[in-house]
């Protein structure tokens, strides 16, 4: 078997075609110009976003081969979105096409916020392709292709089928022996906490990465104690062997402070990184996604706990600089932004 | 009262007379268009100009234009995307006190431009829209047609829905009832229904219509009365053809007027353009215009506002006919569903100058 293009870093024996595979939603974002609001705006940028996409984006940006699962209407507007997954170096091999007549793209309506104006989202996904996804259009033989399987809390929330897809793809993947991955993500507009508890708490004896904050911890699940504490009652609870959760600090709308503690069951123990302080906030969205890709990166490339902090925390704070969903970086900057994090020395202004 | 005193009443009066413009209500969906810049495809663009169109907005919009006092009414969703959508009617001129607040979603529509023998394309998402789901008890009718003169609404409303459909017959029953004159453009739209289900549910409401508006296709469409001798695909059009047409539409619903437009497609650029009217047993012809087009999205809802004001304004037919054509003609070279054009514009062309030379 030869390796993918791309797929670097992993025992070449029994190589499988992705590093990752995600599952989930794209939605056409379309945003106003700059800082115009939504209600004033002549035009929209039009660009592809989904958390999930967001993260093997992220990953492949970093130099592993990664794809998504999902169902895209099979229209001009589907194609759009199909082509900006490729461009942002993920494979659509298993994104389904949606041919029945009412099949429409979700889309969302973005605003930027400066403060003290909140940033603002208006979603339009209702009834969208994706929410009638299911195994037979997927197909079973993706259980044994990639390495790490990754969904989030927002999969989940869009309606039964989407969801017991969801569980299917989680069970399926873990059977074959890939790692299962899982953002909670919690989203208050598509969902309620109880409804969203339940289906976290479904999920979470499956995992082997989870990300989650403390606030969701603590708010929705229930969780109490130091956040060391938390981390490791998932891990004693569910078995799951790395629990990441982000430390963002907002100080205004564009100016944010970004770190990070991950507990190690392997070494039980916590390990954290010095915070990005001040970033400069042009885009947050997609930050949390950045920081996952990061993380899972680093482990998928075989890299120690302590560096995952460092590449999920210099992702998330060089994506909040970014405008659109996704990252767009490489492996090369993100390594020297790391390396210029820590240095103690003079620090030049710009890279030439 | 003083004599003075009784002087300035007097003008008031006089005044209000003069200046209080005729009432237009107008029933429909408006959507969020989103176009990419220039002929740009779908799949290519980045940034879609962001406009708000339909058919019975347009109407209203134009009507505005031309110094009535136009409203429309609609259902939005209170988010900021259906506050856009006022926020735009507003900007025109439009009365937009009588729409209702609620719902979840703005419809959309994608419009790719076409140049010569690419077809533009359009996309429709909005099945689910605020007022695709309303309901009658959304619209006090009594209320929205005080003082009004006249109502107007297409075949794309009551194609929106059942709930919709009788939503449009409360209100047609509702103006007839106040004596108020409808206008219905039949504007058949494929992707909202089929021809049988269209016919059906737009014969029942044609009782009330005084005034019906058709295209060249769409009496075919929603009827099934055919134009002889015409083939609108090739581009042939019998002016002769539609004389039938016409006659039989009225002696089917009892029209006081039926106004058609005749299109005749050269290229996606390039159309000729002229009307018929027939009122009273007679045939009023218009002149016929080759158009270069700019954007032909809101031609026909252009000509409905240009009969109307023409007929509010007690223009004869052949005059009235003559000036809804020459207004849909100027809107065709305007970007955007509306028509941005006064009354002196369209005046000055069907009166002759369609020589396109600076005014100065």
């Amino acid at each position: 078997m030869t390796l993918p293009a791309g797929y670097r870093g992993k025992v070449m024996q029994n190589a499988k075609s992705f590093a990752a595979l995600g599952f989930g939603e794209v939605m056409m974002r379309l945003s106003p110009v700059g800082m115009e609001r939504i209600a004033y705006s002549d035009s929209f940028i039009k660009r592809a976003g989904g958390s999930e996409l967001n993260v093997v984006s992220g990953i492949a940006r970093l130099g592993l081969r990664t794809g998504l699962i999902s169902k895209l209407p099979d229209s001009t507007m589907g194609s759009y979105i199909r082509n900006q997954i490729r461009s942002y170096g993920v494979s659509d091999d298993h994104v389904a096409r949606d041919t029945a007549g009412n099949a429409r793209l979700g889309i969302y309506y973005y605003e930027s916020g400066v403060y003290p104006r909140k940033p603002q989202v208006v979603y339009d996904r209702a009834g969208s392709s994706f929410t009638s996804v299911n195994m037979d259009e997927i197909g079973r033989d993706v259980f044994d292709q990639a390495d790490l399987f990754h969904v989030s809390g927002i999969t989940l929330a869009l309606g039964e089928k989407a969801r017991e897809t969801a569980f299917d793809l989680v069970k399926g993947f873990k059977a074959a022996g890939a790692k299962i991955s899982f953002d909670v993500n919690y989203r208050a507009a598509l969902w309620s906490e109880e409804e969203a508890k339940a289906a976290v708490e479904a999920i979470l004896p499956y995992l082997d990465i989870l990300f989650v904050s403390e606030e969701t911890s603590r708010r929705m699940l229930g969780r109490t104690g130091e956040l060391e504490d938390i981390q490791k009652g998932y891990s004693a609870d569910y078995g799951i062997s790395v629990v990441a959760s982000t430390q963002r600090k907002i100080l205004s709308h564009s100016r944010h402070s970004f770190g990070s503690v991950i507990y190690s069951a392997k070494d039980d123990k916590c390990f954290t990184a010095k915070p990005y302080e001040n970033i400069e906030v042009v885009d947050r969205i997609g930050s949390g996604d950045a920081y996952v890709s990061g993380v899972l990166y680093s482990i998928l490339s075989g890299k120690s706990i302590e560096e995952a902090v460092e590449y999920g925390n210099a992702m998330a704070a060089v994506k909040n600089t970014v405008p659109g969903d996704l990252q767009a970086t490489t492996i090369l900057e993100i390594e020297s932004v790391i390396r210029d994090h820590n240095s103690v020395g003079v620090v030049s202004e710009m890279n030439r | 009262m003083d004599k003075y005193g009784f002087l300035l009443v007097f003008r008031y009066i006089l005044r209000r007379k003069i200046i209080m413009a005729k009432k237009v209500v107008t029933f429909g969906e408006i959507m969020l268009r989103l176009a990419p810049e220039g002929y740009y495809r779908f799949v290519q663009a980045d940034k879609f100009g962001a406009t708000y169109g339909g058919g019975e907005a347009n109407v209203a919009v134009s009507l505005a234009n031309f110094g009535l006092d136009a409203a429309f009414v609609t259902k939005l969703p209170k988010h900021e995307i259906g506050q856009s959508a006022v926020n735009k009617l507003r900007e025109f001129g439009v009365d937009t006190s009588k729409i209702t607040r609620g719902g979840s979603r703005v419809g959309i529509y994608f419009l790719e431009k076409g140049a010569s023998q690419r077809a533009s394309k359009v996309i429709y998402d909005r099945a689910g829209s605020s007022i695709a789901t309303a309901a009658s008890e959304d619209f006090d009718w009594e209320s929205i047609f005080n003082g009004v003169e006249w109502f107007h609404f297409t075949g794309i409303t009551p194609a929106l829905g059942d709930n919709v459909a009788a939503i449009c017959k409360e209100a047609c029953k509702a103006a007839k009832a106040k004596g108020i004159t409808v206008s219905c453009d039949l504007n058949y739209r494929k992707n909202l229904w089929s021809r049988e289900k269209a016919g059906q549910v737009m014969a029942g409401l044609m009782e009330y219509v005084d005034v019906c508006i058709a295209n060249e296709e769409d009496a075919a469409d929603v009827f099934g009365i055919h134009a002889a001798d015409t083939d609108v695909t090739s581009g042939k059009v019998s002016h002769e053809g539609y004389k039938d047409v016409a006659k039989q539409l009225v002696e089917r619903f009892g029209f006081s007027k039926v106004a058609i437009t005749l299109r005749e497609s050269i290229s996606a650029n390039d159309n000729n353009w002229a009307a018929m009217l027939y009122e009273d047993g007679e045939y009023y012809f218009s002149k016929k215009y080759a158009i270069r087009i700019v954007d032909r999205v809101g031609g026909g809802d252009s000509f409905g506002a240009g009969l109307i004001y023409a007929s509010l304004n007690g223009q004869d037919s052949q005059n009235a006919i003559e000036f809804a054509v020459a207004a849909s003609c100027l809107k065709h070279t305007i970007e955007g569903d509306i028509n941005m054009v006064s009354v002196d514009e369209v005046n000055k062309l069907a009166g002759g100058d369609a020589s396109g030379r600076v005014q100065r």
